[in-house]
């Protein structure tokens, strides 16, 4: 099972679209997928009209509990898409965590349990760096970061990467690209040109400011489920073959 | 990704469930008007579309509790359950034509189940079902699908049936549970007589277990003709009922049991001695020996045929080829002959022949009495079954490693003999007795059958070598491979022998022996049968 997060620390950037969609194109491409919420506002599970978890898949005692967790598990409207579905007590997860030994590596360990059902989870990832964030930065094989090609969304950026440097994690894991990119705007173009080349690591594919995206929660569906066939929204589609085939080199 | 029963509807979840309804005209809006109280209804498409299902002469998929049925270009397995399809195993996506044989069933896992089950019987539609299908998703306040329901409306206008599939969706099973209960309301209930039967009625069919060793009601006191009447009119209904399928071309085993029952009648007819006139058993066995030899040539070419995939594996690659011409010529061959056959079959001639061999054996022959006509069939058998089992002994010690090949076909023929006598009077005696005897002879047959079918395999192979060199030119391919080939089931046949040396050994060693006589030589039987069952 591969494991592909959608995260940025700063929020609003179209992370969560990412991972929706993300996570239907790879159902479509065959690939059994779960799509795991741990942004505690639930808006991935939302888009699949999945309720918030009833069960905390965090017990009491700091554990987190395996099987609590596939109980939570809920099949999408899509078969071969699962959806575990947020709940608020995520809010206390950091704290959880930090109780715990080996607090870095529970996610890992607990998404290993799941293996055998599906080919990749894909996370939706709640913003900020904390304790979380660093769990999922060792349970990925991608890093996926949306970015809005502005001054501010660099700076992000560049942190992120700061943090992988210190943490002495691989670099390589992050997978960044254009993020809600408005085609007319000026600075965004010149900002992309001066960004690949300060980072060649960015992925050829932008996903592009849409309306039609805007519009999944009136449909509470990806917008790959309901988009035109020629629609600038499908560049989800073109970002999922991209990194399949990113991670098949 | 869209089957019901793929993987990651996994372990510990439930499965699809299956619920035959109530028939009424109205059950399909009954049952929507009802679910429709508990949940958000959407319709998410209908389908029409016939099933069409297959098996074979034996109904070997029927009796081994499965269906198989084409649908959509695909070929599915499922299990039967209430006289409909169950939980569905396996599915193969169709090719070309749909599958006849265990070879055209790729290695999939349905090809798996079924290939062991038909052997070299072909498979044959047996039902034609209309099936109805209209999709339901049952949904939550969130209008979010939490079960998918497929409604079959199974069969004609008059008898029409409902079924519900139900397929629950990970982590929705306590909505699942709900509309279940649901629909448990108008679950029909279990019935012999359902959807398949009826259809099979329709086309005039229905399933029916079908064996070359049927009961022929006999007891031990029964008048030996009569005895021989029971069995031979069994043998040969069963003969008659294989006629079509050969005439039809369906599959090698029509003709194959069609000989085994002639067969089997010759035997019985010789084995039994006097039970007739002699000018009248003389008549019969020249008739049914005439039935038998009418289709050799048919049956070698079939037995022949059916050696490719083995003659293949057996050979190198690069020396397979060379037998492609010699299948072709078979093959050429095998479609004259069966025309032939074909036509012989469908004559009135035959016709004829085979009504008045059933009229006389089918109720009294009118005929005076002869030597055994009216001597009680049980000691007469008893003491005929000894008789072979001696014999067999007898040849047993002889054979040696240089014994011709000849001599252990005798031994065969023999055993095939005993072996009818056991089949045909096992009615007569404890099966308990007789099961451990039968199982010992099947497995010195089945040794001696495998040296026999090596040995007339490479008769064959030669006989067609010295044709092809006498008749047209013989490309040094055909020589290598059939040369080859040749040695390969020389070598297998010789390492054979031993085997058949061995089972010979453990066939006429004193416990058997002992058992066989304690069986069928009490010494009260003797005593009976001394004066006229002298040799």
């Amino acid at each position: 099972m591969k494991v592909w997060s959608a995260y940025s620390i700063k929020g609003g950037v179209g992370k969560t679209a990412l991972a929706v969609n993300l996570a239907y194109a790879l159902r479509e491409a065959g690939q059994r997928t779960l799509l795991v919420d741990l942004d505690p506002q639930g808006a991935a599970a939302f888009y699949f009209r999945v309720a918030p978890a009833e069960t905390n898949a965090v017990t009491k005692k700091g554990k987190l509990m395996g099987d609590l967790l596939r109980a939570n598990i809920r099949e999408s409207d899509y078969p071969g898409l699962d959806v575990l579905p947020s709940n608020l007590a995520y809010r206390n997860f950091d704290l959880m965590l930090d109780r715990m030994k080996k607090s870095r590596k529970q996610l890992r360990r607990l998404l290993g349990t799941l293996k055998a059902d599906y080919d990749y989870a894909v996370l939706d990832c709640p913003p900020n760096i904390t304790l979380l964030s660093e769990n999922v930065f060792r349970a990925s094989d991608r890093v996926i970061v949306p970015v809005i090609p502005t001054t501010l969304s660099l700076r992000t950026y560049e942190q992120l990467r700061d943090f992988f440097r210190r943490e002495e994690l691989p670099a390589e894991r992050i997978a960044p690209f254009f993020s809600m990119v408005q085609s007319r705007n000026r600075l965004h173009a010149d900002t992309m040109t001066e960004l690949r080349n300060a980072h060649p690591d960015f992925l050829a594919t932008v996903i592009p400011f849409s309306a039609e995206i805007e519009k999944m929660g009136l449909h509470r569906k990806p917008v790959l489920a309901y988009a035109a066939p020629d629609s600038r929204a499908r560049a989800y589609q073109a970002l999922c073959d991209e990194l399949r085939a990113r991670d098949d080199q | 990704m869209d089957d019901p029963d793929s993987p990651s509807a996994s372990a510990g979840f439930p499965a699809a469930f299956r619920l035959r309804l109530r028939f009424a005209e109205t059950a399909a809006n009954d049952v929507r008007k009802a679910l429709a109280a508990e949940f958000g209804l959407r319709e998410a498409g209908t389908a029409t579309g016939p099933l069409v299902f297959l098996d074979t002469f034996e109904w070997s998929l029927w009796f081994a509790g499965l269906v198989l049925w084409e649908q959509g270009g695909c070929l599915r397995l499922g299990a039967r359950e209430d006289d409909w399809i169950g939980a569905e195993l396996a599915t193969m996506p169709i090719a070309g034509a749909t599958p006849r044989f265990a070879e055209d069933l790729s290695n999939s896992p349905l090809g798996g189940i079924v290939r062991p089950l038909i052997g070299l019987r072909a498979l044959l539609p047996v039902a034609r079902v209309e099936v109805h299908h209209t999709l339901i998703e049952l949904l939550d306040a969130n209008r979010k699908t939490v079960l998918r329901l497929d409604l079959q409306e199974v069969g004609g206008r008059s008898e029409r049936v409902l079924v519900v599939h139900g397929r629950p969706l990970r982590g929705y099973e306590p909505e699942a549970l709900r509309a279940a209960e649901v629909l448990a309301r108008f679950a029909a209930e279990e019935s012999a007589e359902g959807p398949l039967i009826r259809a099979f009625r329709r086309l005039g069919r229905e399933p029916r277990a079908y064996t070359l060793r049927p009961n022929f009601e006999l007891s031990a006191d029964l008048p030996a003709r009569e005895a021989v009447r029971h069995i031979v009119s069994r043998m040969l209904a069963i003969t008659r009922e294989n006629e079509r399928g050969i005439i039809e071309d369906v599959d090698t085993e029509f003709l194959h049991d069609a000989r085994i029952c002639i067969r089997k009648i010759r035997a019985v007819l010789s084995l039994l001695k006097d039970v007739y006139p002699p000018e009248e058993t003389k008549r019969l066995k020249a008739t049914f020996s005439r039935l038998g030899r009418e289709t050799n040539r048919l049956r070698d070419l079939d037995v022949e045929l059916l050696a490719r995939a083995d003659f293949a594996a057996r050979l190198p690659s690069a020396l397979r080829d060379g037998l492609n011409e010699m299948f072709a010529d078979f093959a050429e061959a095998r479609a004259e002959e069966q025309q032939r056959i074909a036509a012989r079959l469908a004559s009135a001639d035959h016709r004829r022949e085979m009504e008045a061999l059933a009229r006389f054996f089918g109720e009294t022959d009118g005929l005076a009495p002869s030597a055994a006509s009216d001597v009680p069939v049980g000691p007469l058998a008893a003491a005929q079954i000894y008789r072979r089992y001696r014999k067999i002994r007898k040849l047993g010690r002889k054979l040696g490693p240089n014994t011709p090949d000849a001599e252990i076909h005798a031994v065969r023929v023999q055993g095939k003999k005993l072996r009818y006598l056991l089949e045909f009077f096992s009615e007569l005696f404890d099966a308990g007795e007789l099961k451990p005897l039968e199982k010992q002879l099947r497995r010195l047959q089945n040794r001696l059958g495998r040296f026999n079918d090596l040995a007339v395999q490479q008769r064959a192979l030669w006989a067609y070598w010295e044709t092809r060199r006498a008749t047209q030119e013989a490309p040094v391919e055909l020589a290598l491979s059939l040369g080859g080939l040749v040695s390969l089931l020389h070598r297998d046949q010789q390492e054979e022998r031993e085997g058949v040396h061995a089972a010979l050994e453990e066939f006429a060693s004193a416990p058997v022996a002992a058992r066989f006589e304690a069986m069928f030589d009490p010494p009260s039987v003797a005593e009976e049968i001394s004066g006229e069952m002298a040799p």
